[in-house]
């Protein structure tokens, strides 16, 4: 899932976009997302992925990872564009194109932007409840894989898992999830016992400062209003 | 199991803005039905099961092309409300990964919620009877069977895929050769299954893998900590 790679590059990255705060990043997702979605057209379509690919690229993001990230919406997309071949491959084309390019929006916002800040927005708009869930199942991935890593490999180490084997698979995969889903509810028992001594009453504070309007959020918002020019003089055009 | 991993683009603006609309309706009635001393304690165990179900889509099942999704799994530990708020926390964190569209998130959290609604519902009156594992069983088929329905019933109703054919149904390969051209493919060594033949092979054995574990970990449960599964008591270990 590569959670933890996104994370690094969200963090570390030092690029225009990492420096811009979530609010112009987020309205240029959203016109990119419009974008995509409201076009029907495969030259269109082709040229916002190049415009996001540029914008990978500027941001230093990992291909290997992001690659990997895109099979899931390319290779879903596909089975539907099958459906669509019947009538005509530019409308095949057109579905892989919408699948892969708002993954590929989706997937920007995340390498720019650290979680911490997409729940800090969220928090503005959502029951503190619901954003203290978000809070505590981001924290509890990385320690949740780290564990189902190490029992995957003592497992496989004693000779627990045959890929042709699919009962003894079963079998074990329910011990594995059974143990991680144990340990991941004492740990939450302890998790929370923590969070009330230091002070937790519903509600983790998170700090919003995007009023501080930067060099860097111009030039998000001038590529969002491009983005939005852009597509309606091609939907003009096309 | 029944996951959609239907890219953006492809459900009609209607659908997936009514989807949206349900569900946030539906997890906002949840959060403010709650009471909010009881279940604040709870968060990061919603939290943990909800990050359980993210690290368990990595977790390997042989040559079967499957992730488990365990909301059904999640309604009987959580209860049906907090089970349903868990599915809508890793349908989003999925959808900015790009493991499913970002607009289907609605739709998705509500297919996927049922599943953890009926579960959570069935075994809490069927656990009294027939015992915690059973009624794991029973809830999870059940929970799973009438979800795959609903996703089928409503994909067909708006023209993404074909009731007839199953075509669009599966996620698996599409290929050229003897059968007809855009029917739906599944391959089991020298056995090829195409059309419905392939769509109910892969569903019934998606179903009957998740059902098995399912019952597997609640087994494990009831050995080690009854209590976790909406409190069993010692008498109904089965």
């Amino acid at each position: 899932m590569h959670l933890s790679a996104v994370d690094q590059m969200a963090n570390n990255g030092n690029s225009v976009f990492h420096r811009a705060g979530i609010p112009s990043k987020l309205l240029m997702v959203l016109t990119l997302l419009a974008g995509i979605i409201g076009s029907g057209n495969v030259i269109s379509l082709s040229i916002l992925i190049g415009f996001m690919a540029i914008m990978f690229i500027t941001a230093r993001a990992r291909f290997k990872e992001i690659v990997h990230l895109l099979i899931y919406p390319v290779v879903f997309s596909s089975l539907f564009a099958l459906f669509k071949l019947q009538e005509s491959w530019t409308a095949g084309l057109v579905v892989i194109l919408k699948g892969t390019g708002a993954a590929l929006a989706t997937l920007f916002l995340l390498v720019t932007t650290p979680w911490i800040e997409i729940f800090a927005l969220l928090s503005a708009y959502l029951p503190g409840l619901l954003v203290d869930i978000f809070l505590f199942t981001y924290r509890s991935f990385f320690i949740l894989i780290d564990r189902l890593g190490n029992l995957l490999r003592s497992i496989r180490l004693r000779g627990g898992y045959h890929s042709f084997n699919l009962f003894m698979n079963i079998k074990n995969m329910a011990a594995v999830v059974g143990l991680l889903i144990l340990n991941s509810f004492e740990m939450s028992e302890r998790m929370y016992k923590m969070y009330m001594l230091r002070g937790y009453n519903g509600g983790i504070p998170v700090v919003r400062n995007w009023w501080k309007l930067t060099y860097a959020d111009g030039i998000v918002i001038a590529l969002s209003l491009l983005i939005v020019f852009g597509t309606v003089i091609m939907w003009r055009l096309w | 199991m029944s996951h959609i991993h239907i890219s953006d683009g492809i459900i009609p603006p209607i659908w997936w803005i009514l989807g949206y609309i349900i569900c946030l309706t539906v997890v906002f009635l949840i959060i403010k039905k709650a009471d909010l001393e009881k279940i604040r304690p709870k968060v990061p165990a919603i939290a943990m099961m909800a990050a359980v179900m993210l690290v368990t889509m990595s977790v390997p099942l042989g040559f079967l092309p499957f992730h488990l999704n365990f909301a059904a799994l999640a309604g009987m530990i959580l209860g049906p409300g907090l089970g349903f708020v868990s599915v809508f926390v890793v349908n989003l964190i999925l959808a900015l990964l790009g493991h499913g569209g970002i607009t289907v998130v609605g739709i998705n959290t509500l297919v996927i919620g049922i599943e953890s609604i009926l579960g959570g519902i069935l075994f809490k009156y069927l656990k009294r009877r027939f015992g915690g594992t059973v009624s794991a069983a029973i809830s999870a088929a059940t929970a799973l069977l009438l979800s795959t329905v609903l996703i089928i019933l409503f994909l067909s109703s708006i023209g993404v895929v074909d009731i007839w054919s199953g075509e669009g149904l599966l996620h698996l390969h599409e290929e050229d050769g003897d059968h007809h051209s855009g029917d739906s493919v599944f391959r089991i060594g020298h056995v090829i299954l195409t059309g419905w033949g392939a769509v109910l092979a892969v569903m019934l054995t998606g179903i009957l893998l998740e059902t098995v574990i399912s019952a597997l970990i609640v087994r494990f449960f009831m050995k080690v900590r009854s209590d976790l599964v909406q409190g069993v008591s010692g008498e109904n270990r089965r």
